[in-house]
This record gives C-alpha cells, sequence and structure tokens, in this order.
C-alpha cells in the first residue's frame, strides 16, 4: 500500500532570537492557513497504456482516513493537455460516459476509480509513454489543497 | 418351438437399440449450458462488407471455419472499450492454442477518427486474433441495423473532442456465421473461454 504523507518544509535561516522564533510561528501559522491538507490514502494509481496518442484512463483508489468530507474537483498533470474525471455506466444496452465535477468522499469512505466506472481520461499526451514508467498526475480537493501521486503505467491488458 | 440359440442375440439387439436410442434422447434432454445469454435464430448470420486495418475489405464470407466475435466501439474511447477488448483477450489466452480459431471483430462506429492506421496500432495492442474494421455511413448502418444496435457521436468541445455511445453488445457466432450468443463488456473473461471452447469444440 502505497501512503501519500503531506509534507511541510519550513526552514528559518538565522539566530535563534526572540525575533526568529517568531517569525517561525508566524511561518508555520501561514503555511497551514494557506495549503489544508487532504487526508486522503491513494493506492493502485495507475495508467493504462493506449498506442499512439489515444486518451488513457486513470485509475486509484481514494480512502478518505480523514474526520471531514473530501470533496476530489479534478487533477492536472504536465504530462497531459487535459484531463477530466468521467463515469462510465451502461444504460439501455449502450455504453455511455458522463462528466464527474466533483465527488464528495465521507470520512473512512473509499472511492474506487476503476475499469467500467469512475475515470480520469487523459488526453493529450505530452511525453511518450511506457509500460512501467510512472508519470505525476495532481488530485486536487475542494479546500483542502492539493495532492500529487505518481501513476504507474501499466499494459492495457491490466484491469 | 423356441430357439433358445437365437433369442439371446435378438435380445442383445435390442437392448443395443434401447442404448443406442438413450444416448441420443439424453443428448437432446441436456443441452449445453452457456455462460452468455444463448440468442441463436433470433438475430440473422453475419454479414458484412467493411476495411480491415491494413487496408484490405474484408467480408462475413472470409471468416467462414472460424469463431466470430462482434463488438462496436471507439479507439478514443478510454474506458469501457479497452476494458471489453482486454477481458476478451484474457478469455483468448485461457484458451491456449484453440484460441487460434477466433476472430475478435471491432467494428469502429467512429470512422473519422479511426483510420486504418489507427486501428492497426489499436488492435495489435490486444493480440493478433483482433481484427479493426471500419467502413461508410452506408456499410456501417447495414451492420449496426441488422444487430439492432445504435451509437451516437455527441459535441465536439473546444479541442475538438467528442464522446461516444455505443451498444456494450459482444455478439458470438459459430463457425457458420450463425448468431449464437450475446455477451456484454462486464461479462467476465471466464465466461467468454467457457463459451468460446465449446463452439470451438461443437465442430
Amino acid at each position: 500500500m502505497q501512503r501519500i504523507h503531506w509534507q511541510k518544509h519550513v526552514s528559518i535561516s538565522g539566530t535563534h532570537g526572540r525575533g526568529s522564533m517568531m517569525l517561525a510561528l508566524l511561518l508555520s501559522c501561514a503555511v497551514a492557513n494557506a495549503a489544508p491538507v487532504p487526508s486522503v490514502v491513494i493506492t493502485q494509481a495507475r495508467v493504462r497504456l493506449l498506442p499512439g496518442n489515444l486518451p488513457l484512463a486513470g485509475y486509484f483508489t481514494l480512502t478518505n482516513d480523514g474526520s471531514a468530507p473530501v470533496t476530489l474537483t479534478g487533477a492536472i498533470s504536465g504530462s497531459f493537455k487535459q484531463i477530466m474525471m468521467h463515469r462510465s455506466f451502461e444504460s439501455d444496452g449502450m455504453s455511455k460516459m458522463a462528466p464527474v465535477a466533483k465527488l464528495t468522499i465521507q470520512p473512512r469512505k473509499s472511492v474506487h476509480f476503476r475499469p467500467g466506472s469512475y475515470h480520469l481520461m487523459l488526453m493529450g499526451r505530452q511525453q511518450s509513454l511506457s509500460v512501467g514508467d510512472t508519470v505525476p498526475i495532481q488530485l486536487q480537493f475542494k479546500n483542502s489543497g492539493a495532492l500529487t501521486v505518481e501513476f504507474k503505467v501499466v499494459p492495457v491488458g491490466a484491469q | 418351438m423356441t430357439h433358445p440359440k437365437t433369442r439371446a442375440p435378438r435380445v442383445a439387439r435390442i437392448a443395443g437399440l434401447v442404448l443406442v436410442l438413450l444416448t441420443a434422447v439424453s443428448g437432446c434432454s441436456s443441452p449445453q449450458k452457456w455462460d452468455l445469454t444463448n440468442i441463436t435464430g433470433i438475430m440473422p448470420q453475419l454479414k458484412f462488407t467493411l476495411t480491415d486495418q491494413d487496408g484490405k475489405t474484408l467480408q462475413a464470407s472470409d471468416l467462414r471455419g472460424k469463431i466470430p466475435v462482434l463488438y462496436f466501439g471507439y479507439t478514443n474511447c478510454p474506458d469501457i472499450c479497452p476494458t471489453t477488448l482486454a477481458t476478451l483477450a484474457q478469455a483468448l489466452r485461457k484458451l491456449g492454442a484453440e484460441a487460434n480459431a477466433v476472430r475478435i471483430l471491432f467494428v469502429s462506429v467512429d470512422p473519422a477518427r479511426d483510420t486504418t492506421a489507427v486501428l492497426k496500432s489499436y488492435v495489435q495492442a490486444f493480440g493478433p486474433q483482433f481484427i479493426g474494421l471500419r467502413g461508410d455511413q452506408k456499410e456501417l448502418r447495414y451492420l449496426t441495423k441488422r444487430y439492432r444496435v445504435t451509437y451516437g457521436l455527441g459535441k465536439a468541445d473546444a479541442h475538438g473532442n467528442y464522446e461516444v455511445s455505443h451498444s456494450s453488445a459482444v455478439f458470438v457466432f459459430d463457425r457458420k456465421g450463425d448468431v449464437r450468443l450475446l455477451g456484454r463488456g462486464t461479462d467476465p473473461a471466464k465466461s467468454y473461454t467457457h463459451d468460446l471452447k465449446q463452439l470451438i469444440n461443437d465442430n
């Protein structure tokens, strides 16, 4: 299980005087307010490879292990021109896809992005990808920051 | 006057006949069990003229002797189409050498984007038994109407991308091209393996 910890790096230089202590406190408060942290665990993050520049699907399991609901609003990556959250579904014998603007996950609940259901649609590859590569994708959350996850590139046969 | 010497063989002959009849009857009363939906006789025989991934014309009659599996989709489909084709590829891997009897026909409902070159690299990703097919509106409509499947192209976004809704049906035919089974993309690989194995060994 790949656990992702949100890390804050605050470095203070200078002498250990009262002023720098104050500065450190101020800075740590500022960081805490500016970048709230999503309390989520992401596992099985993977991108299923297709040839050429065809759109790919990104899958993962997201577990909210915090005490408040989290809302996933989308994803961005330098490796793709555009990423959309989608859900596939079957209706009257037809396979369809609908955009998903946001997805709220209650505390202690998980959502599965998996074949035939929720997925990230990754369009416009900015680099060539091969099986075994990892590609960073940033998941974005409403009011609780963002999280960059390394997605593993897997063969199309891998579900 | 009775002839015990001739009676015994006659009894044996009758018993033998009864055994043959019983075998025949039991053969009728325990039909093959299918994991997918049996649609034998409900839809017409496989018939089409389309262009394959090498730019060559392919007709259904070219596939006589093979077990054709028909699925409609489009290559820009990130989730459902690759999932369905990967399931079928998995089913074929479990068939081993017998998989050579099967041909998976991936018919594009989005021929504008699915050129032969795109189809070629796409089907190669799934295996040697996969054939990518495209046609003009008339050829495509002929096949989709024949199997009562529909598809729809969505509106293009600012990037020129559009979504396509398409049937989730997977049609399985026998070596003569007669329709036999209906599956879904969501059916497990083992169901396809089981049913394809039966169809392969039917002949």
